[in-house]
C-alpha cells in the first residue's frame, strides 16, 4: 500500500479505461486549447474600427460604430456618450458623417484639453446642425484617433477612405487641429481621396493651398494662417522693427513654427538685431535643455533693449521663454512678447511663473479665438463688420443647451482658449458644404461636391461663425479673418483688441479681393 | 502483528505459489499472471504440529486482508451457538462466518453481497421453527443478520423483517397441515425477498431453481433444500454442499456482470486452517466435485492439512515446498482430488534457523554452534525454533554465551506481552500437543521414557495403574498421538531382544514417542515437572522400573536405563569386556545405542557439562574399583569410559558439541583400533567420520561412513 491514491484511480481494470480516458480527454483538450491559443492572434481590437496597432497600446482608428466610445479617456466620456446619443437618433440613410480626426489619446494635459473642447464645440454644432430647421442631411458625428503626437493617423486615414459609401457617407473631416507632418500627410491623403477637410486650428501656412500650389484640393481652414496671424500682429502693435527682436525655433518639420517664423522675418526684415536661435527636442512637448539657452537669449535680449520679441516656437519653449524672462537682470525694461496662437495653453500650464507676468513682461498673442471678442461690453464695442456678436450669442446658448441633459452632459466647458469656438465653427463650415452640395429632393450629396463648395463660401454665403466671419478664398483659407490679440495674465487670458490681417475688418460683401 | 516468516517465500514471495494463485502479490496487490489458468487447484498445506501451517495461513490472510476478498476459518472451531436447533450444522455456521468475512469493501470495490447464501441460510434455518417456540425462531433470524447484511446494510442490520417472519410464520402454521419445513421455508424465503432483496438481488432465487427436483422453480428449490436439511444423512450433505455452491456463486457474482465487470483485480480467498477435519472435507470437497464437474468458480482454497495421508488427497498433486516456488503444476485428471495440490511444508534449514537467531540476537553472543544444535533438537519444526529463539531473545546477554538447547528449555519466556513470562519446556509441548487432557499429559510424560509398545505397556502396568482402568492406556495413547499426526509405538524390530547381547540393536534405537522433540520436551517434564531436584523421585523411578523390565543381564537397553539413572560404571564395563569380541561395528552400534540414554541433567546449570570433565580425561573416577585389573584392561576401560561420556555428550541434543571433545574422541577411537587385534578398520573409520557427522549436526553413522556419502 505505498501510494493508496493509485488504488482509487488506477488499480481496476475499469479505473484504468476510466482514468486512461478521462487523461486523454483533458490531454487533447489542453492541445487543442494551446494549439488554439498559439494559432490565433491575438485579439487588439477596442471597439468597433478600434483597434491597438502592434506596438502600442493605444486605441486608434475610426470609431465607426458611433455610439458613444471614447477611446479609454475618461474626460470625453460625456461628450462621446452625448455624441453617441445624437448619433443615435438619426435615421438610417439621411444623414451624412463628418469625422473629427484628432489625437484623442495624447497625454499632455494642454493637448487633453483642448481635445476635449474640441470635441464640445463639434457636438454643439451637431447638434444646432441637426435641429436647423430640418435641413437635410443630418449630420453624423464620428470620432477618429490618430494616436499620440498622431503616429497612427495611417491607421485611421486609411479607414477613413473606405467610409464614403454606406452606411457611414463620409463627407468631410474636420478636427485637423494641429500643424504638424503627420497631420499635412494625413490631410493629403484625405484630399487625395477627394474627401473634404476642414481645418479647425491648423495655422502653419503651408497645410494649405496658396496661388499655384493647389496641394490640398478640398481643404478649408477656419482659422488664419500663420502668416495672416503675423501681418494681424504686426499691424496691431505697430511695431518699431529696430527695437524688435526675433527668437525663433531652428527644428524644420513643424509647420507651426517655420511658417510662423518666415512671417515674422518677413516683419523684421529692417531689423538691426541678429535672430536669436533655439532647438527644441524632437518631441515639442519634451522640455528638453531649451530652459538653458532662454536664459542666455534673456541676456541678450537685455543687452539689446529690445522691447519687443517675436517668437517663433511652441508653447513648452515659450513657456521656458516667459519663465526665463520674468527672471531677468533688466526688470526695468517693459518687454512685450508677441507670438501665435500656441500660447493659448499656457491659460492651464502649471509650470508658468506667473509672477514673471509682473515684471513689466506683457505676453500677448494671436488667438485664433476669444469669448470677448464678440461681445459687448462697457467700453468695447465689436467691430460692425467681420463678425457678429449674434453669432456668438447663439453659439453661447446651442453650448448652454447641448451641456445639460436631454443633449449632454459633456463635461467641464473652457471658452478661454477659443478651441470650442473654433471647433464649432469647423463644423458649421462642413455642415454648410455638405448642405449646400445635396441636390434638391436628394438626401446625401455626391462625395466630390462638398469639395467644390469651398469657394462659394462668401459674400453672403460666408459662414458667420462665432469666432468670426469665414469667407473663404479660391484657396480654402479664410479671407482677414477676425485675429483677437490676447494677454496672457495670472488668471484666464485677457482680450486686448480685434486685430485684421488686412488692417481693416472685412467689407460687409466680404468678399476676397482679386489675386495675381 | 506481521512478524517474519522463515523458509516461507516460495508461497509468499511477490512471485511466489500465493501470488501466482490469487494473482495479486502479497501487500502491494500489484498484477501477476495467473498460473493455473481459470482453474486454480485447491491447496492444502501439509505438515505436523508446529510446522507453521497457522502461521503460514495467517501470513497470507495479512499480506492480502483489504486487498482481495479474503476469510480465514478454522475448522477446528466453529462457535456453535448456544441452544441451535437443527436447522444449524457447522457447515452452515462455517458458511456464514466465511461470507460476513469475505463481505468488506476491499481496494477500489464494493462489499461483496451474498444473497443466494443468505437466502439458503435462512431456509434451512427455519426447519426449526415451531410456533410454540418463535423465541428460538427470532434468536435464528438475529443470527442470520450479518450474512444479511451484507445484502442490504441498512435493511439487514435494521431486524424489522424478523417482526415480519415472525408474523408470516404465526399465519403459516395457522392454516397448514403440508409438510412444515418446506412451507416455512418458503414463507420466510418470501419475506426476506420482500424486505431486504433489492430489486437485481431478487433474481438470486432463481439460483436455487437447479437444486434436486425443483425443476427451475427457485422456490421449491429452497423448500426441498430444507427439506432436505431436515432429514439428516445424505440430504443433509446434499443441501450444505448446495449452500457451498451458493457462497461460490455469490463470490463469482461479484466478479462479472455488467456493472461489475473490470472493478476488481485478483480472486478471491478462502482459507481453511485444520482442513482434514470433517468440516474442512464437507465445505472443500462440493467445490472440488463442482470444479471437476467443470464449473470454473475462480476461488482461492488454501487449506491446511495436519494428516499428510488423508483420504482426500489420494489423487492429488503432491510437492514439497521449496519446489512450488516458481512452478507448482497440477494437471487436473478424472479424480475428483485431482483439483488438489498437496504441498509439504518443510523443516527450516540451518540457514534459516540461524538467521532467525540472528534476528534476536543481533550482537551474536550466543555459541555459534546454538543454532545448529537446536536445529539439531527441533528437526527444523518451525514452531520450536521460533520459540527457542524468542527465548534467546529473553535471555540477558551475559548469560547468552553459556546457553545450550537444554539450557533454553529450563528458561521461561514472554510469549505474549501482556502475560508473565512461562516455562520454555511446559510452553512449548503445550504447543505441540493442545490436544491432550492433563491426564494423558501426565500419563505420556511418563510413557516417554518406554522404548516400545511393550515396555510402555509395561510401563503403564506399573506406573499408571490408575489410569488404565479404561482400558490399556499405553494405546489409547499411542492412538491419540497418532490421531494427532505424531508417529507413535512403532513395534520393537524382531530379534532386538537377542541381538540385546551381541547381535545389532541398530543405531537408531525405537521409542515410543518417536518424535525427538517431543520425547525430549515429555522427558524434560518428567525429570523436572515435580520439583523435587535433587531427588527427581518420578525420573527415577520410571526408569528404575524400566530397568527392572529389562532384566539382569547388561543387554543395551538396561545399559541405557542405568546411563538414565546416571550409573555408567556398568555400561562401561559391559562395553570393555565385549571389546575385544570380533563384530566391531555392532560393539559400536551398541555404544551409540547405549549413549542416546538421556542424561540426567541437573536445572538450570549453564557453563560445562559434567560428561565433559569425564571425556577429556579430567575425572578419572572411582579408580578404586579397577583394583583387581591390571594395567591394559585397565588402560582399556579407562579410554571406553572417555570414549562413552565424548559420545554420549556429542550426541545429545539437548548439548552443544565441544572441539575438544571431538578431537578427544577421535583420539580415543584410533587409540582403540591400536588396541583391536582384528577390527582395527570400524574404529579407524569411525575416528574419521564420527567427527564430520557430529559438526554436520547428524547422528554419528553406522557403519562409520556410511551416511555421509562415501
Amino acid at each position: 500500500m505505498q501510494n493508496p491514491f493509485r488504488y482509487r484511480v488506477f488499480y481496476t481494470v475499469r479505473q484504468k479505461i476510466v482514468t486512461s480516458a478521462v487523461a486523454l480527454a483533458l490531454l487533447v483538450w489542453g492541445t487543442v486549447t494551446v494549439v488554439q491559443r498559439v494559432t490565433t492572434p491575438e485579439d487588439r481590437s477596442c471597439a468597433p474600427g478600434v483597434s491597438r496597432p502592434a506596438g502600442s497600446d493605444e486605441c486608434v482608428g475610426v470609431a465607426t460604430a458611433g455610439n458613444g466610445y471614447a477611446f479609454g479617456r475618461e474626460q470625453l466620456k460625456q461628450v462621446a456618450d452625448a455624441i453617441g446619443r445624437e448619433n443615435a437618433t438619426l435615421e438610417d440613410g439621411r444623414y451624412a458623417t463628418v469625422a473629427l480626426l484628432l489625437p484623442l489619446t495624447s497625454t499632455s494635459p494642454g493637448l487633453r484639453e483642448k481635445v476635449l473642447n474640441e470635441l464640445q464645440g463639434a457636438f454643439a454644432q451637431q447638434y444646432r446642425a441637426n435641429r436647423q430647421n430640418n435641413e437635410v442631411p443630418k449630420i453624423r458625428l464620428l470620432l477618429a484617433n490618430t494616436g499620440k503626437d498622431n503616429v497612427h493617423w495611417k491607421t485611421a486615414v486609411d479607414q477613413l477612405k473606405t467610409m464614403t459609401g454606406a452606411p457611414h457617407r463620409l463627407r468631410a473631416v474636420s478636427g485637423i487641429a494641429t500643424s504638424s507632418g503627420p497631420v499635412s500627410r494625413a490631410v493629403g491623403e484625405l484630399t487625395r481621396a477627394g474627401i473634404a477637410v476642414v481645418g479647425t486650428t491648423i495655422t502653419a501656412d503651408d497645410i494649405a493651398n496658396g496661388p499655384g500650389a493647389l496641394r490640398f484640393p478640398g481643404l478649408a481652414r477656419v482659422s488664419p494662417t500663420n502668416g495672416d496671424e503675423a501681418r494681424a500682429l504686426a499691424h496691431f502693435g505697430r511695431v518699431d522693427a529696430a527695437k524688435a527682436l526675433l527668437v525663433h525655433d531652428t527644428r524644420t518639420g513643424d509647420h507651426y513654427t517655420d511658417t510662423l517664423k518666415n512671417a515674422f522675418s518677413r516683419l523684421l526684415a529692417r531689423s538691426p538685431h541678429e535672430s536669436q536661435l533655439f532647438t527644441s527636442d524632437a518631441d515639442p512637448n519634451a522640455e528638453g535643455t531649451t530652459a538653458n539657452t532662454f536664459r542666455r537669449i534673456t541676456h541678450l535680449v537685455c543687452d539689446a533693449g529690445a522691447r519687443t520679441v517675436f517668437f517663433a516656437g511652441r508653447h513648452t519653449q515659450l513657456r521656458q521663454f516667459i519663465n526665463a524672462l520674468g527672471a531677468r537682470g533688466c526688470q526695468d525694461l517693459r518687454i512685450t512678447v508677441l507670438t501665435g496662437d500656441e500660447a493659448s495653453y499656457l491659460g492651464g500650464d502649471p509650470q508658468l511663473d506667473r509672477s514673471a507676468l509682473d515684471t513689466g513682461l506683457t505676453v500677448r498673442y494671436a488667438a485664433l479665438a476669444h469669448p470677448d471678442a464678440w461681445r459687448a461690453r462697457p467700453g468695447y464695442r465689436p467691430p460692425e463688420t467681420g463678425g457678429s456678436t449674434a453669432a456668438y450669442e447663439e453659439f453661447v446658448r446651442t453650448l448652454g443647451t447641448v451641456a445639460k441633459a436631454p443633449a449632454g452632459p459633456i463635461g467641464r466647458t473652457a471658452l478661454a482658449d477659443g478651441q470650442t469656438i473654433i471647433a464649432y465653427d469647423a463644423m458649421a463650415t462642413a455642415v454648410r458644404a455638405v448642405r449646400e452640395a445635396t441636390p434638391p429632393g436628394d438626401h446625401v450629396p455626391p462625395l466630390a461636391d462638398v469639395a467644390r463648395q469651398w469657394p462659394q463660401v462668401k459674400g453672403s454665403l460666408k459662414v458667420p461663425g462665432a469666432s468670426g466671419w469665414i469667407c473663404l478664398d479660391n484657396h480654402g483659407n479664410p479671407h482677414n479673418k477676425a485675429v483677437p490679440v490676447v494677454q496672457l495674465t495670472r488668471g484666464a487670458p485677457r482680450f486686448v483688441a480685434m486685430a485684421w490681417p488686412e488692417g481693416e475688418p472685412p467689407a460687409a460683401d466680404c468678399l476676397p479681393p482679386r489675386r495675381p | 502483528m506481521d512478524r517474519e516468516l522463515y523458509g516461507r517465500e516460495a508461497v509468499l514471495e511477490p512471485s511466489g505459489l500465493a501470488a501466482r494463485l490469487i494473482g495479486l502479490t502479497p501487500h502491494a496487490f500489484a498484477g501477476v499472471r495467473y498460473e493455473h489458468g481459470d482453474d486454480p487447484p485447491v491447496t492444502v498445506f501439509t505438515g505436523g504440529r508446529g510446522m507453521g501451517k497457522t502461521a503460514l495461513l495467517k501470513q497470507i490472510r495479512n499480506a492480502y486482508r483489504r486487498g482481495t476478498p479474503l476469510a480465514l476459518l478454522d475448522c477446528a472451531h466453529v462457535e456453535e451457538p448456544a441452544e441451535h436447533g437443527p436447522g444449524w450444522s457447522p457447515v452452515t455456521g462455517a458458511l456464514a462466518e466465511l461470507a460476513v468475512q469475505l463481505s468488506p469493501r476491499v481496494l477500489s470495490a464494493k462489499p461483496v453481497e451474498f444473497p443466494r447464501l443468505a437466502l439458503g441460510l435462512a431456509a434451512v434455518a427455519s426447519i426449526s421453527w415451531s410456533q410454540e417456540d418463535d423465541e428460538r425462531a427470532r434468536r435464528d433470524l438475529q443470527r442470520l443478520g450479518p450474512v444479511l447484511s451484507t445484502v442490504d446494510e441498512s435493511r439487514g442490520a435494521a431486524s424489522t423483517w424478523v417482526g415480519k417472519v415472525l408474523a408470516k410464520l404465526a399465519a403459516t402454521v395457522a392454516d397448514g397441515a403440508a409438510p412444515l419445513a418446506g412451507l416455512l421455508a418458503e414463507a420466510t424465503a418470501e419475506t426476506l425477498l420482500e424486505d431486504v432483496f433489492g430489486r437485481y438481488q431478487r433474481r438470486s432465487e432463481g439460483w436455487y431453481g437447479d437444486y434436486r427436483s425443483a425443476g427451475g422453480n427457485g422456490k421449491l428449490g429452497l423448500r426441498q433444500i430444507a427439506v432436505d436439511f431436515s432429514q439428516g444423512g445424505g440430504r443433509r450433505a446434499d443441501a450444505e454442499g448446495f449452500l457451498v455452491g451458493a457462497l461460490v456463486e455469490d463470490l463469482r457474482r461479484a466478479y462479472v456482470g455488467l456493472t461489475r465487470l473490470g472493478t476488481r483485480r485478483g480472486r478471491p480467498v478462502i482459507l481453511l486452517d485444520n482442513a482434514h477435519l470433517p468440516l474442512g472435507r464437507r465445505l472443500v470437497e462440493p467445490v472440488l466435485r463442482d470444479r471437476a464437474g467443470g464449473r470454473r468458480d475462480q476461488v482461492v482454497v488454501i487449506a491446511s492439512s495436519r494428516d499428510r495421508d488423508h483420504e482426500g488427497l489420494r489423487r492429488a498433486a503432491r510437492l514439497r515446498l521449496p519446489e512450488v516456488a516458481h512452478r507448482a503444476p497440477c494437471p487436473r485428471g478424472t479424480d475428483v482430488t485431482s483439483g488438489v495440490l498437496a504441498v509439504e511444508l518443510t523443516p527450516l534449514s540451518a540457514a534459516q534457523t540461524r538467521s532467525l537467531f540472528d534476528r534476536h540476537d543481533p550482537a551474536g553472543r550466543t555459541p555459534p554452534e546454538l543454532p545448529g544444535g537446536v536445529l539439531r533438537l527441533t528437526g527444523g519444526r518451525p514452531l520450536g525454533v521460533a520459540l527457542l529463539a524468542q527465548v534467546v531473545g529473553g535471555t540477558p546477554e551475559r548469560d547468552r554465551g553459556a546457553l545450550t538447547p537444554g539450557a533454553l528449555l529450563d528458561l521461561a519466556v514472554e510469549v505474549r506481552e501482556d502475560s508473565p513470562a512461562v516455562p520454555v519446556a511446559e510452553t512449548l509441548l503445550d504447543l505441540l500437543l493442545p490436544a491432550l487432557r492433563p491426564e494423558e499429559a501426565a500419563a505420556l510424560t511418563v510413557l516417554a521414557a518406554a522404548h516400545d509398545e511393550e515396555s510402555a505397556r509395561a510401563l503403564a502396568r506399573t506406573r499408571l495403574r490408575a489410569a488404565s482402568v479404561e482400558g490399556d492406556v499405553a494405546l489409547r495413547l499411542r492412538d491419540a498421538l497418532r490421531a494427532d499426526g505424531w508417529a507413535a509405538g512403532t513395534a520393537r524390530p524382531d530379534g532386538a531382544e537377542a541381538a540385546g547381547a551381541g547381535g545389532r540393536a541398530g543405531a537408531a534405537p525405537s521409542y515410543f514417542v518417536t518424535d525427538p522433540l517431543l520425547r525430549v520436551l515429555l522427558l524434560h517434564r518428567l525429570r523436572f515437572h515435580d520439583g523435587d531436584a535433587p531427588a527427581y523421585a518420578a525420573w527415577r523411578a520410571v526408569h528404575e522400573t524400566l530397568l527392572a523390565h529389562y532384566g539382569p543381564r547388561p543387554a543395551p537397553y538396561r545399559l541405557r536405563q542405568e546411563l538414565a539413572l546416571g550409573r555408567t560404571d556398568g555400561a562401561v564395563t559391559a562395553l570393555r569386556e565385549t571389546f575385544a569380541g570380533p563384530d566391531v561395528n555392532g560393539w559400536l552400534d551398541r555404544l551409540l545405542f547405549v549413549t542416546s540414554a538421556p542424561f540426567p541433567r541437573d536445572p538450570h546449570r549453564f557453563g560445562d557439562d559434567p560428561r565433559r570433565a569425564v571425556a577429556l580425561g579430567r575425572d578419572p573416577g572411582a579408580v578404586g574399583e579397577l583394583a583387581g585389573l591390571d594395567e591394559g584392561t585397565t588402560a582399556l576401560h579407562q579410554s571406553v569410559r572417555r570414549l562413552l561420556h565424548a559420545v554420549w555428550l556429542l550426541t545429545d541434543p539437548l548439548a552443544l558439541p565441544d572441539d575438544d571433545v571431538v578431537a578427544r574422541m577421535a583420539h580415543e577411537l584410533r587409540e582403540l583400533s591400536g588396541r583391536h587385534l582384528t577390527g582395527s578398520l570400524p574404529l579407524w573409520d569411525a575416528a574419521t567420520h564420527w567427527p564430520r557427522d557430529i559438526r554436520a549436526w547428524r547422528a554419528p553413522s553406522s557403519p562409520p561412513g556410511s551416511q555421509d556419502g562415501a
